[in-house]
């Protein structure tokens, strides 16, 4: 065992520890930890936005440059603290509407182009057991997702259960991928703490 | 030697390759504008089969409401331009407005500050709409981070100290989304969780109690507020996704009996 004299390596190993602390229950290391986290995180972004975004903005495009149009958007950005005077609270929605309309129109400029591509793919020819499947996979899965169409009816509702199984199955293979990648994190997280910490080499 | 040729826009406007995009939206647009108009003018339009993820949103209310415990919204981690937080902010009005009648608190816990200025507002505006806006706390809907783990474990730490009872997850999650649902577990709180992200969608089905699957989500703010106005959106979507049923369908057909016939796809990616 050759104990780690890195500050670094220290506080990466001091905080997994703290973390999994909660592991037994809430206490007050985990407390800590979690603060620390949450207070750290919030002062790095805020940095890193300041410099990335409201410098960079101001600074180069505005001032430097003379991209003055810029200055529409740092008006529109500073009206949601308008949220804090309640007789002027409704100038806050402008810049979140612009928000939302710019979020909408975005999914629907773009989103079809994605799915359209994923409807010609689907055109398989239904010459092996495997396409068929595949093509029965899809059609059922899409029908599971009609709203409208009463499951009831015992042929939409019979195509809709081998969607659901479809769904499942699809489910349950992302889920047994994703437990090895979690472990695969918990093994990282243990070699900080037993090769690079306490430095025992296996 | 091949010489590369402009595209030409289609109509003076649309890009070579952009036309069938645009059909669909218009095709989407005018179903979803018939069907507003049908219920605008008292007409009947299909009904939304039952969804049991959503039927259960009441029933968790009302046992948060039985044990004196909050209810707690996470609208997922994305902004507000994201088409799965937007779904959120339409359930977000119900829940709220249940927790105002039911006089339980209702936490909202966000990860971004322009859903939780919105969130906000949809708050107080469902605790007014329900006669008790004294009742409503703003401190009660929070932002805590715009950092994904930090968050996270924030919202662990609020789910240990203020215990609710009840955990709705609805909205664009990524790698919190099984600690979340796994801590909400551990503590028995009955737990929703929804979102169209396939990568997630496993941890809900297996650590949640209800979970709503994909699409299931966009139609959750027509199904639980009953109003034939927004049903009209949720059935023009209906009437999209049985169009691509059928060309899907026809399209596997033609690839199999006559494999050199492409109209349909080259019609696909006008």
């Amino acid at each position: 065992m050759n104990l780690s004299t890195n500050p670094g390596i220290w506080a990466q190993a001091i905080c997994i520890l703290a973390v999994y602390t909660y592991l037994y229950k809430d206490n007050p290391i985990w407390r800590f930890a979690e603060t620390t986290y949450l207070g750290l995180a919030t002062a790095y972004w805020f940095v890193f936005y300041f410099h990335n975004y409201i410098v960079v903005f101001v600074k180069d495009n505005v001032m430097q440059n003379g991209e003055w149009h810029y200055i529409l958007a740092i008006i529109l950005g500073l009206m949601i603290f308008f949220r804090y005077v309640p007789s002027l609270a409704w100038l806050a929605r402008y810049p979140m509407s612009f928000w939302v309309g710019f979020g909408t129109g975005y999914v629907l400029g773009f989103a079809p182009a994605v799915w359209l591509t994923q409807v010609r793919t689907s055109f398989i020819a239904l010459n092996s057991v495997e396409n068929v499947l595949i093509v029965i996979g899809i059609l059922a899965t899409l029908t599971y997702f009609f709203f409208t169409i009463a499951k009831e009816n015992p042929v939409v509702g019979g195509i809709a259960e081998v969607g659901k199984w479809y769904i499942m199955i699809a489910l349950g293979s992302a889920f047994g991928n994703t437990v090895l990648y979690r472990w695969n994190l918990f093994l990282s997280r243990a070699n900080t703490i037993i090769v690079d910490w306490l430095g025992v080499t296996p | 030697m091949l010489l590369a040729q402009e595209a030409k826009p289609v109509l003076g406007v649309l890009a070579q390759g952009q036309v069938a995009d645009f059909v669909v939206v218009l095709l989407l647009g005018i179903f979803i504008w018939v069907l507003i108009s049908r219920a605008r003018t008292g007409r009947k339009i299909p009904e939304i089969k039952k969804i049991a993820g959503l039927e259960a949103v009441d029933e968790a209310i009302g046992r948060a409401t039985e044990m004196g415990r909050p209810v707690d919204f996470i609208p997922g981690i994305q902004s507000i331009d994201e088409p799965q937080t937007l779904a959120a902010l339409g359930m977000i009005s119900h829940v709220a407005k249940q927790c105002a009648r039911y006089d339980t608190r209702f936490l909202a816990l966000t990860c971004d500050p322009l859903p939780y200025a919105v969130i906000e507002e949809i708050t107080r505006q469902a605790y007014l709409e329900e006669g008790r806006p004294d009742a409503f706390n703003p401190d009660d809907v929070r932002f805590l981070s715009a950092e994904q783990f930090a968050f996270t474990s924030s919202v662990i730490g609020i789910f240990e100290r203020e215990r609710p009872a009840a955990n709705i997850m609805v909205g664009s999650f990524y790698a919190e989304s099984m600690i979340l649902a796994e801590t909400g577990s551990f503590q028995g709180m009955i737990q929703i969780g929804g979102t169209a992200n396939t990568h997630q969608l496993p941890f809900f089905v297996a650590a949640c109690d209800y979970a709503l699957i994909g699409e299931e989500i966009y139609a959750a703010s027509a199904y639980l507020s009953k109003e034939p106005v927004l049903y009209g959106t949720v059935v023009g979507q209906d009437w999209l996704k049985m169009l691509v049923w059928l060309i899907i369908l026809v399209g596997s057909v033609m690839a199999t009996v006559a494999p050199d016939n492409t109209w349909l796809k080259d019609l696909l990616q006008l």
